[in-house]
């Protein structure tokens, strides 16, 4: 079928095209940084008061996973000023020297960083990122269903303990988080690179699986919220949130073991604009910029004097507690032993 | 003036070459590549090597028995459906077939959250049965497993079987179902033996379609199949994205479905030219 | 004898429109009956009718003396040969011809012996394994007669089967057609609009126009003594004049146009009313210089055009009322008036009809 329009059509599309491209390059001559951040991991009026500070417009993209950062990393250099990677992933972006090196000349607000996240493993002198939000990896729960909950992970994964809720159990779709848990559970480290430890990580959770619905990292609150699972391992923040939605939402840290994460503020190196990154992270780390991301976020704040500025009813949530000494673990670089807990990950999810 | 007729031809070339190509080439270049953060230049086949695992081979086996399920049940529904729709009237026909292409449209992502409230434990569905007072006690734990993939990819591929089935009914003459049902066959057997056959072209093309498509699916797998149930587009999502990568081993499982597609494709286009003689 | 099909008082209404209106109509065993008239006269309707494919509005139809009841086409001992043949495209020419014979769940044996005999009988022997793309159009047309016939129904219905063939073959397809039908016995309906063919297959004749059955009769009778303006007119070619009826003498009446009497002896009917139609074939019309005494029409006229159609030749001569009329002429015949030249017409009284004005 001919269509006469067609040569009018093909003519609109190219010059409204042009148009586009021309507005993209001439339209707005202001500064502009890019920040590849989590979802839902900065209040975006901060950003504004950012803006109408120095001029300097930040354009905002999400992953989901530090996976997905870094693989997005890798595959466009350049496209990216400040990153927001997880502790461990902070240590790999090191040694693979993804990182640029800060300078702290420009950083006058790194002083508010509480202690409990100085000198940690993953990047002991700061010297290529600063600590931003932390939070936890716990197990939440519905109290009208769930009467008893696990108290540990060894309970969690305790088949006939959780066999009532039989396909209304969910599980982060994440292999470190699964398998530190379950490690936890047998009370090795969740950095274990003991190859029979992680194997018998592995077996409890095939003798486990029947009883889990789903691996997701990314809704695992809304189906809570929605009763559609009952018994679930997720991260802080959103459960806090989700409480909104379900008042019957508990959540509680696991004493067998609780990861605690940082993620962690960045500079790649490949940024072209390390000046204008500096001056985010900076902004970022004032006590009352920090206060409001944690009311937005519910995500615990690396800096030790906003959280003075937080409504204390924010600061009680169960969410927002730091685990006691002897409860509280990070997940760091396991190295070539990555390999393995991919395969045993791989093995439980291909049978 | 000497013509230059091969100029027609460059358009196309180029597109070729820039949308299909360079990517394979690319793909091709990585397979090939050794393991680095993420790639070190090398050549060698070790990627290709490692794709026999015992832990891969399920999974594609898994991929090829979800497709062709999905790809029946786009048969089951799509092939009615077309029916349905040719023989209305021509003014209602188009509504018709647009409203079918409609969830093409749409974002797809969304209408599969739809999906996961309709199916989930205490959803719609659920609710429904539960009134009617049929749901078992345990509920129907449809979602977040393989049926529930099956639906979603049915749901989400369906035109694609419609397309080709419609057309190929558009041109098939209805009068051999009245010259069957006039030497005696009822409606069943005017379908089997006379629509069937010559909608078969359609009908190949339509699998195809879905097919190809349903086998390197990996949303659907992870949001409705709860992300237990890999295929093996999860598998190569995987080995790009997660740690530790793996881009040659993705890159080899990619060429590897592509080869495999292709002799499926080769496979049915030697059998609809001779359906077509 | 109980009729092969008999239709009465059969009406059907498709998109708002009758397209059949009380249609009655008996059709002896073993007979070609042919239903004739242009497109859109509802003698295709009416075959879809007694196929099965439609079912009157009102009336019934009877096959065989049986009544249809609801039941479906496959169930009437009704067999169509489409306008199109409907051959089915994927199957050799002996599975086309098969279908019909497994349908009815026939030994392989006995399928195998009738499908052999039909294909002898239409002269198909040897193009078994062909596929129907691979036949010429005639083949086709024998194809699709041999998978109706092969069955042995009552009645085979045929719908303007001959309308793809080009000329010669037509003629030739007539002739096998109806030596086909004679040979096998079949009761035959045949739907066209070409009345020449109709004439030369037919046992009887149907003549349909709005709906309605005109005429039914030999084809002698309705060429020879059409009862309506519209048989007249569309079977053959014909001269009308319209006028007041005048009593005549010697069972003749007469017939006054603009001044001009016409005897008319050939009967036909007259409604009692004044206002006339007379029908006289071209035929029947003599042409001449001066024409012998013993007609009793007999008039002056000038020839105004003279149309040359090999085997015989159109002359058209205009009378002094100004109708003008066409007289057919042999081609060999001693004088051959030229336009221009003033002629006589004339036609004796007995070949003249009066006929109704539908």
């Amino acid at each position: 079928m001919k269509n006469p329009h067609l040569p009018r059509f093909t003519a609109a599309v190219l010059l409204l095209a042009a148009g586009l491209l021309l507005a993209a390059c001439a339209g707005d001559r202001r500064e502009t940084i890019s920040l590849f951040i989590w979802d839902d991991f900065i209040d975006p009026d901060v950003l504004t008061q950012f803006e109408d500070e120095t001029g300097i417009r930040v354009i905002v993209s999400n992953y989901s996973s530090n996976e997905d950062l870094l693989a997005k990393l890798q595959v466009s250099p350049g496209q990216y000023d400040v990153i927001v990677p997880s502790d461990y992933m902070v240590q790999i972006m090191r040694r693979m020297e993804l990182l640029a090196p800060l300078d702290y000349g420009l950083l006058t607000t790194v002083e508010h960083i509480d202690e409990r996240f100085q000198g940690l493993p993953y990047d002991p002198e700061m010297d290529h990122s600063v600590p931003y939000l932390w939070g936890t990896t716990g197990i939440a729960y519905l109290e009208n269903v769930v009467t008893d909950p696990p108290r540990t992970w060894r309970e969690f994964f305790d088949p006939d303990r959780s066999a009532p809720y039989r396909g209304r159990i969910s599980l982060l779709d994440d292999s470190r988080e699964v398998l530190g848990a379950a490690l936890m559970a047998l009370g090795h480290s969740p950095n274990s690179r003991d190859e029979a430890e992680i194997r018998a990580a592995g077996e409890l959770l095939r003798a486990f699986l029947p009883l889990v619905a789903k691996f997701d990292s990314d809704a695992f609150e809304d189906s809570l919220a929605a009763e559609s699972t009952v018994l679930i391992q997720g991260w802080s923040g959103e459960i806090t949130l989700a409480k909104d939605e379900n008042e019957e939402i508990r959540y509680l840290l696991p004493q067998d073991g609780t990861v605690v994460f940082v993620d962690n503020l960045a500079i790649p190196a490949s940024s072209r604009k390390i000046e204008q990154a500096h001056l985010l992270i900076d902004f970022l780390g004032r006590p009352e910029i920090a206060a409001q991301i944690v009311e937005f976020t519910y995500f615990g704040s690396a800096n030790a004097s906003a959280n003075e500025r937080v409504d204390p009813e924010v600061l009680e949530a169960p969410g927002l507690q730091y685990p006691p000494p002897g409860v509280a673990r990070y997940l760091e670089d396991v190295e070539e032993a990555a390999d393995l807990y991919e395969r045993v990950w791989l093995e439980l999810k291909s049978r | 003036m000497r013509s230059r007729p091969w100029l027609l031809l460059l358009p196309g070339l180029l597109w070729l070459g820039a949308f299909f190509l360079l990517p394979l080439a690319i793909i091709a270049v990585v397979a090939v590549a050794d393991r680095g953060a993420p790639v070190a230049w090398g050549f060698g086949w070790s990627a290709f090597g490692r794709l026999w695992d015992p832990l891969v081979v399920p999974v594609l086996w898994r991929s090829a028995w979800i497709a062709a399920a999905a790809t029946l049940g786009c048969l089951a529904i799509g092939y009615p459906l077309s029916y349905f729709i040719v023989r209305r009237p021509k003014r209602s026909r188009r509504l018709w077939y647009f409203l079918v292409l409609i969830p093409l449209a749409a974002n797809s992502l969304v209408l599969l959250y739809a999906w996961t409230t309709i199916l989930r434990p205490a959803g719609l569905l659920e609710n429904l049965a539960g009134r009617l007072g049929l749901l078992p006690e345990a509920g129907f734990g449809l979602l977040w497993s393989p049926p529930a993939i099956i639906i979603g990819l049915v749901y989400w591929y369906l035109p694609f079987m419609v397309y080709p089935v419609y057309a190929s009914m558009e041109r098939f003459d209805f009068r051999l179902l009245e010259a069957a049902a006039d030497l005696g066959a009822g409606v069943r057997t005017s379908v089997v033996r006379v629509l069937w056959p010559q909608t078969l072209p359609g009908v190949v093309t339509g699998c195809l379609l879905v097919y190809m498509q349903t086998f390197c699916s990996f949303v659907v797998p992870d949001l409705l199949g709860g992300a237990k149930t890999l295929m093996v587009g999860n598998l190569i999502q995987q080995r790009f994205l997660s740690l530790p990568q793996d881009w040659p081993l993705g890159a080899a499982l990619a060429l590897a479905v592509v080869a495999a597609l292709a002799v499926v494709v080769w496979i049915s286009m030697r059998v609809q030219s001779r359906l077509e003689g | 004898m109980v009729p092969a099909v008999e239709l009465t008082g059969v009406g059907k209404e498709l998109g708002g429109q009758k397209v059949v209106r009380g249609v009655d109509l008996s059709i002896r065993e073993g007979e070609f009956f042919s239903l004739l008239g242009p497109s859109g006269c509802g003698k295709t309707t009416t075959l879809r009718l007694i196929a099965g494919f439609e079912t009157p509005d009102e009336g019934a139809i009877r096959i065989r003396g049986r009544g249809p009841g609801r039941r479906p086409a496959f169930a009437r001992e009704v067999n169509l040969v489409f306008q199109n043949y409907a051959l089915f495209p994927h199957m050799t020419v002996w599975a086309n011809v098969a279908f019909g014979l497994e349908m009815e769940r026939r030994p392989k044996e006995e399928i195998r012996r009738e499908v052999e005999a039909i294909l002898a009988l239409v002269r198909l022997e040897g193009l078994e394994g062909r596929y129907p793309r691979q036949l010429s159009g005639g083949q086709q047309q024998r194809v699709a007669l041999a998978r109706a016939l092969v069955t042995d129904p009552a009645v085979v219905l045929l719908d303007e089967p001959l309308g793809a063939l080009d000329l010669k073959l037509r003629k030739d397809m007539q002739i096998e057609l109806k030596a086909l039908q004679r040979r096998t016995g079949v009761t035959f309906i045949y739907v066209t609009h070409d009345q020449e063919e109709a004439l030369a297959m037919s046992d009887r004749i149907a003549v349909m126009h709005e709906g309605r059955v005109l005429q039914v009769g030999t084809p002698e009778e309705i060429y020879e003594r059409p009862q309506t303006r519209f048989v007249a007119h569309f079977i053959g070619e014909t001269n009308l004049l319209e006028g007041r009826l005048r009593p005549g003498g010697n069972g003749v009446v007469e017939v006054e146009s603009d001044g001009l009497a016409f005897a008319v002896g050939g009967g036909g009917r007259s409604s009692g009313d004044e206002q006339v139609i007379l029908t006289v074939r071209p035929e029947h019309l003599v042409v001449g210089r001066r024409l012998n005494g013993g007609l009793e029409n007999r008039f002056a006229g000038e020839v105004v055009a003279s149309a040359y159609h090999g085997s015989e030749r159109m002359v058209h001569v205009r009378i002094g009322n100004g109708v003008v009329l066409r007289s057919r002429v042999p081609n060999g015949s001693a004088e051959l008036p030229d336009p221009g030249d003033a002629v006589e017409v004339g036609w004796p009284a007995a070949a003249a009809r009066l006929v109704s004005p539908d």
